[in-house]
């Protein structure tokens, strides 16, 4: 983790270095072509106005050749050593009619204008009589004073960059070091310390936000696996009576030798214990697996009343040992597409319960109807109800609102959450109703689809 | 020794109850809170085998009446196994917890140890002259010799040596070897009686006339 944010931050720093030496080089660039401009510009002008000078006061006579008509204060500026400027004057035969101490060779320039011969520049006019006049001077001045100029710009711009990219590094370190603290806090949640939350610092900012976002994440993964690992204890839990059932009458019988009735007895009881565990361990199967969203549903047309019909005849034993009766309100011909074993079980444990919770000499009634888009299939009982408390968490695992009376009954709490999954899977709803010692009216609505 | 079993869940209160009676145990049966608390604080158990989910008044509740009535030892059987449930019974009054499922053997231990522990015992066997008696192995010998007991003799004896040096009254006796379901002619009780002194010497218990029975220290 370390090595990859040190690896951003060299990144960053890279990025910047490339952008601040591209900003120097060209700033640089455009200040000395600038000075130079100008400095040539200056010197053009001072050999410019003397040669203007000269051709103007230049001429060639007949008889005294070629003179200048200017104060020797003028033209003592032309004598002034290595640097100062000098002057040619050639005749209109192209010989060096004057000239001021002339610093090697000057060849004959063909043109008017400024020309550079370094170490020199030079300003060419054409005078009277075919004169040509040349005013010349060095530049090494210029250069030496630009060749300054440049390592003064190179070590401003050095300076520059350094200081940049030292502020870039402490920068970026700032900016990285919650994101470095983030991943420290990060890799700090455990299983062992699964509470444990990044600090979130201020939100409006985005790292804020985003530490936030990541908590937020490991807020519903927490929970996720809190919610498996109850699940996992209140399966094991709900194991815990049969198997003692088991246990306990397997050792008491083996206690000594029985006739045949007692053992048959212990194994029937033995028999039940352990169908209780295949309800309770099928349950699971298929809550986990609708969980898991691998359920597998078959989409066939399903016709309610036939499936309500079929649920009624499977209960009718327990009902007439419960005193319970059993009506069915609908037509058949309401059909939804579904899994009709999966139906029939979601409408079963409805039922179940219904008959469970009611009252000797109470109604289960199973009405089907239709709803143009959806169909619903109702089951009402004349029972105590359902307290408000427990209706929110009604469709929940492991869920009894009589806890005592259901375990009796062989129930762990799951029929209602597998039905809910069941008509989950359908793409329908399932709602309660419940008036207290009226009854309760649990409501599956199915999409019709197109048929 | 006569015990209280409170479980709701009939398929298992059954085949503990035969168990316990077939290891010498008078039993009473009760499926739920109301029932149990009521045998609990009315009759005097050498035991009592608490469920802690019962209906109409749940386990916790029932310990609370009992305790506020009675010292018997209270054995937890539940399918709860979290701290929090154990620390609870236990500080509410238990004696002991056991977690289902259970071996029957473990259950069996637990209730000797609780009745020795009440009756202020840390060695299990009891010896009284040159008779001992061990509870776990359900054997009694006089002199180093076994001497063979039926089951209702075995469990007057237990009850007199373990309240040894104390009056034992006939009704105590009735009420700690017979549960409700048995005929209790306490004048069967004699007969016992006269058969442990055939086999455990005439000097083994005296009798107080008018009052009940009593074995030496």
């Amino acid at each position: 983790m370390r090595e990859r944010v040190r690896s951003i931050r060299a990144t960053l720093l890279a990025g910047q270095a490339l952008v601040l030496i591209g900003t120097v080089v060209v700033f640089a660039a455009v200040l000395y072509s600038s000075r130079r401009n100008a400095d040539v510009r200056a010197l053009d002008e001072r050999i410019g106005t003397r040669v203007a000078a000269i051709a103007a006061a230049a001429e060639d006579d007949e008889e005294d050749g070629v003179e200048l008509e200017l104060s020797d204060a003028y033209l003592a500026e032309f004598s002034g050593g290595e640097d100062a400027p000098y002057f040619l004057v050639w005749d209109s035969a192209g010989a060096v009619a004057l000239s001021s101490g002339v610093p090697g060779e000057v060849p004959l320039p063909t043109a008017e204008g400024f020309r550079d011969r370094p170490p020199r520049r030079e300003a060419t006019r054409r005078g009277a009589d075919g004169l040509t006049v040349l005013v010349g001077v060095s530049t090494a001045p210029m250069v030496a004073a630009h060749r300054e100029f440049l390592l003064s710009l190179v070590g401003a711009g050095a300076i520059v960059l350094a200081l940049g990219l030292a502020a870039g590094w402490l920068l970026a370190g700032r900016v990285l070091a919650p994101i470095r603290r983030m991943s420290e806090a990060a890799a700090g949640i455990s299983e062992a310390d699964p509470t444990r939350r990044l600090d979130v610092g201020r939100t409006e900012t985005e790292l804020g936000s985003l530490a936030a976002t990541l908590n937020d994440a490991f807020d519903r993964m927490h929970e996720a696996v809190e919610r498996r690992t109850r699940f996992t204890a209140d399966a094991s839990h709900e194991l815990r009576t049969p198997v003692s059932v088991v246990l306990a009458t397997a050792e008491q019988a083996l206690g000594r030798e029985r006739t045949a009735a007692e053992y048959e007895e212990a194994l029937e009881t033995v028999r039940r214990a352990a169908r209780r565990m295949k309800h309770l361990v099928d349950d699971l199967l298929t809550l986990t697996r609708a969980d898991a969203g691998d359920l597998p549903l078959a989409r066939d047309p399903v016709d309610l009343a036939e499936v309500s019909d079929e649920v009624l005849d499977l209960v009718r034993p327990l009902a007439a040992a419960a005193d319970v009766s059993l009506a069915l309100d609908g037509a058949p011909g309401i059909v939804v597409p579904g899994d009709r074993e999966r139906l029939r079980d979601a409408v079963t444990n409805l039922v179940r319960n219904a008959i469970r919770y009611n009252r000797p000499g109470g109604r289960v009634t199973v009405s089907v109807r239709n709803g143009g888009a959806d169909a619903a299939i109702a089951v009402e009982d004349t029972g105590i109800g359902i307290p408000r408390e427990h209706r929110a968490r009604l469709f929940e695992r492991f869920t009894r609102v009589d806890e005592a009376r259901s375990r009796r009954d062989g129930g762990a709490g799951l029929g209602l959450a597998i039905a809910a999954s069941i008509v989950d899977g359908h793409g329908g709803t399932i709602d309660v109703d419940s008036t207290p010692d009226v009854g309760s009216t649990f409501t599956i609505t199915l999409p019709r689809g197109n048929e | 020794m006569r015990l209280l079993l409170a479980e709701d869940e009939l398929d298992l209160a059954r085949a503990l109850g035969r168990a316990l009676e077939e290891n010498g145990y008078a039993v009473d049966v009760v499926h739920d809170g109301l029932e149990a608390a009521h045998l609990g604080t009315s009759v005097e158990y050498d035991a009592i085998l608490l469920d802690l989910m019962l209906p109409e008044r749940d386990g916790f509740e029932v310990l609370a009446e009992v305790r506020a009535a009675r010292a018997t030892p209270v054995l937890i059987l539940t399918a709860r196994d979290g701290v929090d449930d154990r620390v609870r019974g236990l500080d509410g009054g238990a004696d002991d917890y056991l977690v289902k499922p259970f071996e029957l053997k473990e259950l069996l231990a637990r209730v000797r140890a609780l009745i020795r522990r009440a009756a202020g015992r840390a060695v299990p066997r009891i010896e009284v002259g040159d008779v001992a008696l061990d509870p776990a192995a359900r054997t009694v010998t006089k002199g180093g010799v076994p001497v063979r007991l039926s089951p209702k003799e075995f469990a007057v004896a237990e009850f007199l040596l373990t309240h040894r040096g104390r009056l034992v009254t006939r009704t105590m006796l009735v009420e700690h070897v017979y549960d409700d379901a048995e005929e209790t002619a306490s004048n069967v009780l004699d007969v016992y009686v006269a058969s442990l002194r055939r086999k455990l010497g005439r000097e083994f218990v005296r009798t107080r006339r008018g009052e009940g029975y009593i074995v030496d220290a």
